[in-house]
């Protein structure tokens, strides 16, 4: 076949010629595409057609493009060209162009676009509708712990104050219950809150420097009592290299420790429970601690452990212990958002694990300090002449840390002594103008001690670095005849203004 | 037997063909697939006693704006359903634009609004929509249940007749 006679075949089967009078009539077509028989009205060839005919008695040309049309067995997509005839005002030419397969391939993208903007629009509505319902939840839980705590604190307080006055054998045991539930009661409502806040994300972390050590202090003494109740052995190990201080959240911190050591516990009737924790890494600002708590208690079966961290899970239904409840998916949570991990390895009738790694942030002031930022201090002078000064400090951290704070001022020598030991022999050998002392040593308050009371030292000034200060304690300070407080954690501008200020 | 052509406009997936296909075989299918261009159905009503009006229905590609839709396929139209998804709020968020416009540019042509996809909503969200919205719905219907599909093309017939 010659090129001519392609080109002419395949044009002319995409194109079909009609002609008609302006009331529909078939006078031609050449049925190209479509089978339609002269004479027959075009009306009756197809509902599109019927519904032009009206439009055929103006003279106006138009187009009307992607026309689905189904004729004698022939299904295509076209275009329809009504052109009227110059040299006939009753007849009309109409071209049919066919163009199925030019608009099948644009159907195939319009069904990809709109499929995908339905999805998103449907998306979007159910994103919303979820979070109406979590609005709803929150305030629900919101009113609820507000009229739950009104009676429970009523509760509290009269338990505290029966507390006081004289009970017998078996109204002591009464009050004891109470307390407990009361307790209880007020652990739960806790867990409730923190968990929808912690789903909802809407919580924010308030990270400050804070005592790690005291931290673990406090939490050993109060579930060394809590294990005896029960008892339970408590074994603790602490990591000797863990920091003096972290910027954390301590609220948070302490209430992930407390959580897993009230489950294990809970689940825990007889043998021990061991709370380990170690230094992972010291690395840039960043140190990772871990802490783990093992109890020998019913354990959980392997292949169930993912389910306990899920909310609302409680497997062991059949007895009367607390079950899990909020507390592991609460852990979970807050490990989550505390860029930490957690896992959880048990086995059933042997005892479970949690193992917890905190990646936490070093004391900023020390980061700072190693990178040779120099204090700027605003509201005291710098003493003239070189100072020599005495610590008195346990903590390597704080030795560090006060001696690198000083050495970036210049003009000032540091003596350390990290205990009362060898106190009178430094005093004898060296003049200093001024003393800086911890609280404690050696768990011991600093100003118990004898050693304190020398002469030397009381002319000297003094300035005493305190965990934390209240009346009481300002009290003492004030009787001992120290000049000065600086209370841990400090900044660097408190630290050196207070020692300049002591030393003009 | 008089002709009357009716147009379906409203933005894609809100259920024109859907409703078509009730309409025309009383079937329905959930599967959703893209019109392109224009397919043209007829079906004649009876409205009184030995009178049937022939409606021929214009089932257009849905579009976001109706000043996107091809004005050719409105051309000689005695009335358009606006039909929009009551499950979607975007399809009907740009209803008094678009009915402003066919009012404006096709006088004389009834204009019927519909609330399709009636299945997916409650009565009450249907009761607060139509009190908020610019213009009246004038029928809420479902074309997967086949509620009010048919009083809707039977009324409208008798009203073009």
């Amino acid at each position: 076949m010659k090129l001519d006679q392609l080109k002419k075949n395949y044009l002319n089967s995409k194109i079909q010629y009609v002609i008609v009078d302006k009331l529909g009539a078939v006078l031609e077509s050449d049925n190209t595409i479509f089978e339609i028989s002269k004479q027959a009205n075009l009306a009756s060839v197809d509902p599109f057609f019927e519904s032009i005919i009206t439009l055929l008695t103006s003279r106006e040309a138009f187009q009307i493009a992607c026309v689905n049309l189904s004729i004698g067995g022939a299904n295509e997509i076209v275009d329809v060209k009504f052109l009227p005839q110059d040299t006939n005002e009753n007849q009309w030419l109409i071209l049919i162009e066919k163009l199925t397969e030019h608009y099948k391939n644009y159907q195939l993208l319009a069904q990809l676009k709109n499929t995908t903007i339905i999805n998103h629009q449907l998306l979007t509505l159910k994103n919303q509708n979820l979070t109406e319902r979590d609005i709803f939840k929150n305030v629900f839980i919101d009113n609820f712990n507000h009229q739950l705590r009104n009676p429970l604190t009523t509760i509290t307080t009269f338990c505290d104050m029966l507390a006081h006055t004289e009970l017998n054998s078996a109204q002591q045991n009464f009050f004891n219950l109470i307390q407990n539930a009361a307790k209880q009661v007020q652990s739960k409502i806790d867990d409730v809150l923190d968990f929808a806040i912690l789903q909802s994300g809407k919580f924010i972390f308030k990270d400050t420097v804070f005592d790690l050590n005291a931290s673990l202090q406090q939490i050993i003494t109060a579930y060394k009592a809590l294990t005896k109740e029960k008892n339970l052995k408590f074994s603790v190990e602490i990591d000797d290299d863990l920091p003096d201080f972290v910027f954390a959240d301590q609220f948070r911190f302490e209430q992930i420790l407390t959580n897993l050591l009230n489950n294990a516990i809970t689940h825990t009737a007889v043998g021990k429970i061991t709370l380990k924790v170690s230094l992972n890494f010291v690395r840039a600002q960043k140190v990772n601690i871990r802490v783990e708590v093992i109890d020998t208690g019913v354990g959980i079966d392997p292949t169930k452990l993912d389910l306990v961290m899920e909310r609302f899970t409680k497997l062991n239904t059949n007895t009367t212990t607390n079950g899990y409840g909020l507390g592991l998916p609460i852990v979970k949570t807050l490990m989550q958002q505390m860029d930490g991990s957690i896992n959880l390895q048990s086995k059933l009738n042997h005892g479970t694990t949690v193992t917890c790694d905190f990646n936490l942030k070093r004391n900023p002031l020390i980061s700072d300090i190693e990178a040779n930022k120099v204090v700027e201090v605003k509201n005291a002078k710098k003493p003239n002449g070189k100072k020599s000064i005495l610590l008195i400090e346990e903590s390597e951290e704080i030795q560090i840390l006060v001696l690198k704070l000083l050495a970036q001022q210049g003009n000032f020598y540091v003596e350390i002594l990290p205990s009362t030991d060898n106190l009178l022999e430094t005093l004898e050998t060296n003049d200093f103008d001024l003393l800086l002392f911890s609280e404690q040593i050696n768990n011991q308050n600093i100003l118990d001690n004898d050693l304190i009371k020398s002469k030397k030292i009381k002319v000297m000034p003094k300035i005493i670095l305190a965990s934390g200060i209240n009346d009481t304690k300002l009290k003492k300070f004030q009787k001992a005849a120290v000049d000065d407080v600086i209370s841990k954690p400090f900044t660097p501008e408190t630290f050196l203004n207070t020692v300049f200020k002591n030393l003009i | 037997m008089s002709t009357k052509k009716i147009v379906l406009l409203g933005h894609f997936g809100v259920g024109k063909t859907s409703l078509i296909r009730r309409y025309i075989d009383n079937t329905f299918t959930k599967d959703y697939k893209v019109t392109i261009g224009v397919h043209v159905s007829k079906k004649n009503v009876e409205v009184a006693p030995n009178e049937l009006v022939s409606l021929i229905i214009w089932d257009i590609e849905g579009n976001e704006d109706i000043l996107n839709a091809r004005q050719s396929y409105l051309k000689g139209s005695h009335s358009f359903i606006y039909v929009f998804d009551l499950s979607r709020p975007k399809t009907y968020s740009t209803l008094q634009k678009d009915i402003e416009f066919l009012k404006t540019n096709f006088n004389n042509v009834i204009i019927k609004i519909v609330g399709n996809k009636m299945d997916l909503i409650t009565k009450d969200f249907a009761k607060k929509l139509s009190e908020e919205l610019p213009y009246p719905v004038d029928y809420f219907i479902s074309a997967k249940l086949g509620s009010r599909v048919e009083t809707l093309f039977s009324k409208l017939a008798k009203e073009l007749h």
